[in-house]
């Protein structure tokens, strides 16, 4: 598993338990490590759809829907990112 | 491990024209064992927006936006948040009914005894008894339901249903918010031991200063039977001024080192001021005003503040500890008086007032929240705006009973301030602003709580 995914994991094992700040540190740790590995040409993924992905991810941390975070973190952003 | 949609296991939500079929036979469940919580129930409005989720592979059910259980893995969500109740407890209880995966996961232990279930909203109980599959759980002889009261306090050990905290109804905020305390506490642990070598290093160079400064202890009792202010930063804090002025030399004002500068600003010069953040960048910008006034003032402090803060002091100083293992070693060779403090200066400026001997400790700026769409009170160094809608994020109510913006930590550190006022009843605690957050045992000047 790549260092992102197991960020993502970490992210979404936390909200889908309510534990909201440590959630919301691996998420900001897990976009950061997204960025750097596009910037870096390491990660190589449909950018529109990545970028939808995570404009639904924002949309839903901005609401504390917490478990669909949790959902796009684990089934979409991970398979899409590797 | 996904399970798929109808197992007894996972649970399904019926088809839409099911639902008031399903409420009902969960109803009549509900009302024979707990006819109070049915009666509640049948009286609460449904909620505002109910969305069924059908695109994912389990499909789920959003109550005002917020979905209720995984669309993907509803079981495997439910062992996860059940991970928490250690697994040979005999009795725990669970905060929100959710889908029921997460009450069924723990009934699925044989040596649970006992489960408190205990409903943070009405609506989205009734939401849930209408769209997913609850028989098993609510005829089970272990389960004890009951809906949360204002007064309540978390039990232990618990699982919680996130959706459910999210969507708490009002009476529920406070017990919400001391879960959401309780779930980040293992975070917020981490994040301290992680800035204690930085706090570390400051107190060991802060011992040249705790060899000289004076104790905090030689102020408790010196005031007694006074009125005291305690002087924070939030917004609220520019409604005081003129009462401020009004009152000065009546009372005993005591401002948080982040209040300094708006109150210096007004020509308000504090008799005490508290300082405990080890965080150097955050702290002495605080300081940057002209304190040449202040020379015969006592600075309180933690000795973990940054040293350039303690010579930025033109006045004495006078140290205090927290209750704090980083203390245990220096505490012998220099002994101090304690405050209390458990994340916010306030803390330990409300333990001060009350330490000096106050009969009545009043509030000003003690916000814990965002009115009037700013973070702190303008003037201060880290006043900005605040464009969240309250709802949307962390929010708690303000003493007209509406909710306003604020952040997780904040509402914490309310919550903490809440029990202590709890542990002093023989201080009359004044929150002098309806415009932030309300804060449980403290009335308000017009003698209301």
């Amino acid at each position: 598993m790549t260092g992102g995914a197991q960020l993502a994991r970490e992210a979404a094992l936390a909200f889908r338990t309510g534990a909201q700040a440590a959630g919301n540190d691996a998420l900001a740790r897990f976009v950061d490590t997204l960025v750097n590995d596009l910037q870096s040409g390491h990660l190589s993924c449909p950018v529109q759809e990545l970028e939808g992905m995570l404009n639904e991810l924002f949309a839903a941390q901005q609401r504390g829907n917490w478990l669909w975070v949790a959902d796009i973190l684990e089934y979409r952003l991970i398979p899409l990112t590797g | 491990m996904t399970e798929s949609a109808g197992t007894m296991r996972g649970g399904h939500p019926p088809r839409r024209e099911d639902h008031p079929v399903r409420l009902a036979a969960h109803g009549r469940q509900v009302a024979e064992r707990w006819p109070d919580i049915w009666q509640a129930l049948s009286g609460t409005e449904p909620a505002r927006r109910i969305e069924p989720v059908e695109d994912t592979p389990e499909p789920t059910v959003a109550v005002d936006g917020i979905h209720l259980c995984s669309g993907y893995d509803r079981s495997g969500e439910a062992d996860i948040q059940a991970a928490r109740v250690p697994p040979r407890v005999a009795e725990a209880w669970v905060y929100g009914v959710g889908s029921g995966n997460l009450i069924r996961a723990l009934l699925g232990r044989p040596r649970l005894r006992k489960l408190h279930v205990v409903i943070l909203s009405l609506t989205v109980a009734k939401t849930s008894l209408a769209r997913f599959d609850h028989d098993d759980w609510l005829s089970d002889p272990r389960v004890e339901l009951s809906v949360a009261g204002s007064g309540d306090a978390v039990q232990f050990p618990f699982a919680a249903c996130p959706p459910c905290l999210q969507l708490a109804d009002d009476g529920a905020a406070r017990l919400r918010d001391q879960i959401l305390l309780e779930l980040d506490t293992p975070y917020i642990r981490a994040n301290l031991r992680e800035r204690e070598s930085v706090h570390r290093s400051q107190l060991a160079d802060n011992e040249r200063f705790l060899a000289h400064d004076g104790d905090v202890a030689t102020l408790f009792g010196t005031r007694a039977g006074s009125v005291a202010v305690v002087a924070a930063a939030g917004p609220s804090l520019a409604e005081h001024y003129p009462w401020l002025r009004a009152q000065r030399g009546g009372l005993v004002l005591i401002a948080t080192d982040a209040a300094l500068r708006p109150l210096l600003a007004e020509g308000l010069k504090p008799d005490l001021v508290v300082c405990i953040d080890g965080a150097r960048e955050g702290v002495l910008p605080h300081f940057d005003a002209d304190l040449d006034a202040l020379a015969d003032r006592p600075l309180i402090y933690f000795p973990v503040v940054h040293p350039d803060v303690l010579s930025a002091w033109p006045g004495p100083r006078l140290a205090a500890y927290a209750r704090h293992e980083i203390y245990r070693e220096v505490r012998g060779r220099h002994p101090r008086g304690e405050l209390f403090a458990s994340g916010t200066v306030t803390h330990a400026a409300v333990d001060l007032a009350v330490g000096l001997g106050a009969r009545e400790v009043h509030l000003a700026g003690a916000d814990f929240g965002f009115p009037n769409g700013i973070s702190h009170v303008s003037g201060s160094v880290h006043s900005a705006p605040v464009t969240d809608a309250p709802g949307i994020g962390p929010w708690v109510h303000d003493g007209y009973g509406r909710r306003i913006a604020t952040q997780a930590n904040l509402r914490g550190y309310l919550r903490d301030l809440e029990a202590y006022i709890g542990a002093h009843p023989e201080v009359a605690f004044v929150n002098r602003s309806r415009s932030g957050a309300y804060i449980a045992g403290a009335r308000y000047p017009d003698g209301r709580p």
